[in-house]
């Protein structure tokens, strides 16, 4: 149900613009790593990009022993990866359900998958019920907590979350944080890009600073926290 | 009253021909943005298929439901066949280029094909009877058999494709490639073999119309698809292109236009209003019928 992610020389172009610079991260089976940065330092860029989303002009992506670059995004899935995206992106015509069965797309034990759609409503009853409405009815937080929990449908050994807080109030914020925590302590790797480093930093074992492309710094999650660089930055002083 | 009801029936079944060729047309438009001007060569082919079918197997000389059936489903496979090598050969390869690239292959598709027919099947010839034909009156009003198996057809595969595009996880998927291919793709999603799937259930339904108006009319010709086929786009675009509910909406509100037209102002108007319809609908809901969003222009 794990598996390690690393990231080595990752470097991606929008034309002529370089958005990564020689990325490398390392995230570590079952543990919840946080990548910061403020907006526009590539964080999304990185996601996209370990999702096979978008094309590095080099560099590689392992999970475990298998390279990820080349692959088109939709076997990367299968290798183990999913995300849930920044935006979220439900599909807003298709009702709750069923955005939680595409998100088990790759899978054909049926029982499993049932098995983990009562996991995901276990989670969060308000998705439950929700399971005959339009992705596109629900709120800010209910579409977020459908991104993860679709995103979790396929059995990722990594799950990459892209600023789930994102224009959340605070109380739904701490809620799904919460998940993201149990979701880790059931065994799976998270990766969780997040400006809210506060939150993010105490949730996970592992921090990166992301500026403008290229990573700056890369410590334990305590150690970030308590750094004075870092609460001027990003933590509000 | 007779008159009516006469129009009626007739409308409704010419309707629900535009509708099952209107369909094609939307489905592409619906996960690849493309007018598939060549959707119409594709009905085109089946009923030519479906004529060499019919003569090959000996149905064409001895009419029987088993026999019709047998050209039906062939007539469908071929178009099938058909509607995915064209989006393998023609459109694939552009799918990072324009859409204007993409319009254009269409319509260099559309051509081609057409003369291909015209090349070899030349300018037109008789379609046998697939069923053995019957008419009865019902109260004044004339109706035929083929009618009948136009409705039961039609009606069959209503329900097969609402059935697809609802419950299945490839409806879902095209649902969702349609809204977004990213976000398909981080399902594990492969769009290309939706967008193949979307390919082959349209023309799947064009082969079946074509058998139903070959079996009709009992003639068949090259340029039946610019014909036919522009006017079943006419109603995807009246019902709200990509909208599935829309297509057959627009198909049969066009059938109905047409024979109610015909029937009482003059058979004259009966392939202006089409047109007419098509204005009307630019003009103050550009969206179509059932259509969410203005379709960007071209
Ligand atoms: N599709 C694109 N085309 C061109 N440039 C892009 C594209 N996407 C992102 N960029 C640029 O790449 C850089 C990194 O963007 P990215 O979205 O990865 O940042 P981010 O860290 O996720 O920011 P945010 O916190 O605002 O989401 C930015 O300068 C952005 O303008
Ligand atoms: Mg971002």
């Amino acid at each position: 149900m794990s598996a390690t992610l690393a990231v080595r020389g990752l470097s991606v172009f929008y034309g002529q613009m370089q958005a990564l610079h020689g990325v490398d991260i390392d995230v570590p089976k079952g543990q919840i790593t946080a990548l910061l940065g403020a907006n526009g330092a590539g964080k999304t860029t990185l996601l996209r990009t370990i999702s096979g989303l978008n094309t590095p002009r080099s560099g590689s992506v392992r999970i475990d022993e298998t390279e990820l670059v080349g692959k088109p995004a939709h076997e990367v899935v299968s290798a183990g990866i999913s995300q849930s995206p920044e935006g979220r992106q439900v599909f807003p015509n298709l009702t709750v359900r069923e955005n939680l069965q595409l998100g088990a797309w790759i899978r054909k034990d049926k029982d499993g998958v049932r098995a983990d759609m009562d996991r995901v409503v276990g989670l969060w009853p308000r998705l439950g019920e929700r399971l005959a409405q339009r992705a596109g009815t629900l709120s800010g937080g209910e579409q977020q907590m459908l991104a993860i929990g679709r995103a979790m449908m396929s059995r990722p050994r990594i799950l990459l979350l892209d600023e789930p807080s994102l224009g959340l109030a605070p109380v739904i914020v701490a809620g799904i944080f919460e998940t993201i925590q149990a979701v880790n302590q059931e065994g799976t790797t998270v990766l969780l890009v997040e400006q809210n480093a506060h939150l993010a930093l105490k949730i996970a074992h592992w921090g990166y600073v992301l500026e403008t492309g290229a990573i700056q710094k890369r410590a334990p999650a305590a150690e970030l926290l308590d750094d004075d660089a870092i609460r001027a930055a990003y933590l509000g002083g | 009253m007779t008159l009516l009801l006469q129009q009626l029936l007739n409308g409704f079944s010419l309707g629900a021909i535009y509708a099952l060729i209107a369909l094609g047309y939307t489905m592409v438009y619906g996960t690849l943005q493309l007018i598939n001007f060549a959707h119409g060569e594709v009905y085109m082919m089946g009923a030519f298929a479906a004529l060499y079918l019919a003569k090959v197997s000996g149905v064409a000389d001895n009419p029987t439901i088993p026999g019709a059936i047998v050209v039906m489903l062939g007539a469908m496979a071929f178009c099938a066949v058909l509607g995915m090598t064209i989006e393998r050969v023609a459109y694939r390869p552009l799918r990072n280029s324009s859409r204007l690239n993409m319009l254009i292959t269409a319509i260099g598709v559309s051509l081609l094909l057409q003369n291909l027919g015209l090349l070899m099947f030349g300018a037109l010839q008789d379609f046998p009877s697939l069923l053995p034909e019957a008419r009865w009156t019902v109260s004044g009003v004339m109706v035929r058999s083929n009618d009948l198996v136009i409705f039961g057809v039609t009606a069959t595969l209503m329900v097969v494709l609402t059935w697809i595009v609802e419950r299945t996880q490839l409806g879902r998927a095209m649902r969702a490639v349609s809204h977004s291919r990213d976000a398909a793709a981080l399902m594990g999603i492969p769009a290309d073999r939706i967008v193949v799937a979307t390919f082959a259930i349209g023309s799947v339904l064009a082969g079946a119309a074509a058998v139903l108006v070959a079996m009709d009319k009992h003639t068949i010709r090259p340029d039946m698809g610019m014909t036919f086929g522009l006017k079943a786009f006419v109603a995807a675009v009246l019902g709200g292109i990509g909208s599935v509910p829309g297509a057959v909406a627009g198909g049969l509100l066009l059938g109905l236009a047409e024979t109610l037209v015909s029937g009482y102002v003059s058979s004259t108007f009966r392939d202006a209003i089409a047109f007419l319809l098509l204005i009307l609908i630019l003009l103050y809901k550009p969206s179509g019928l059932f259509g969410k969003h203005v379709p960007e222009k071209v």
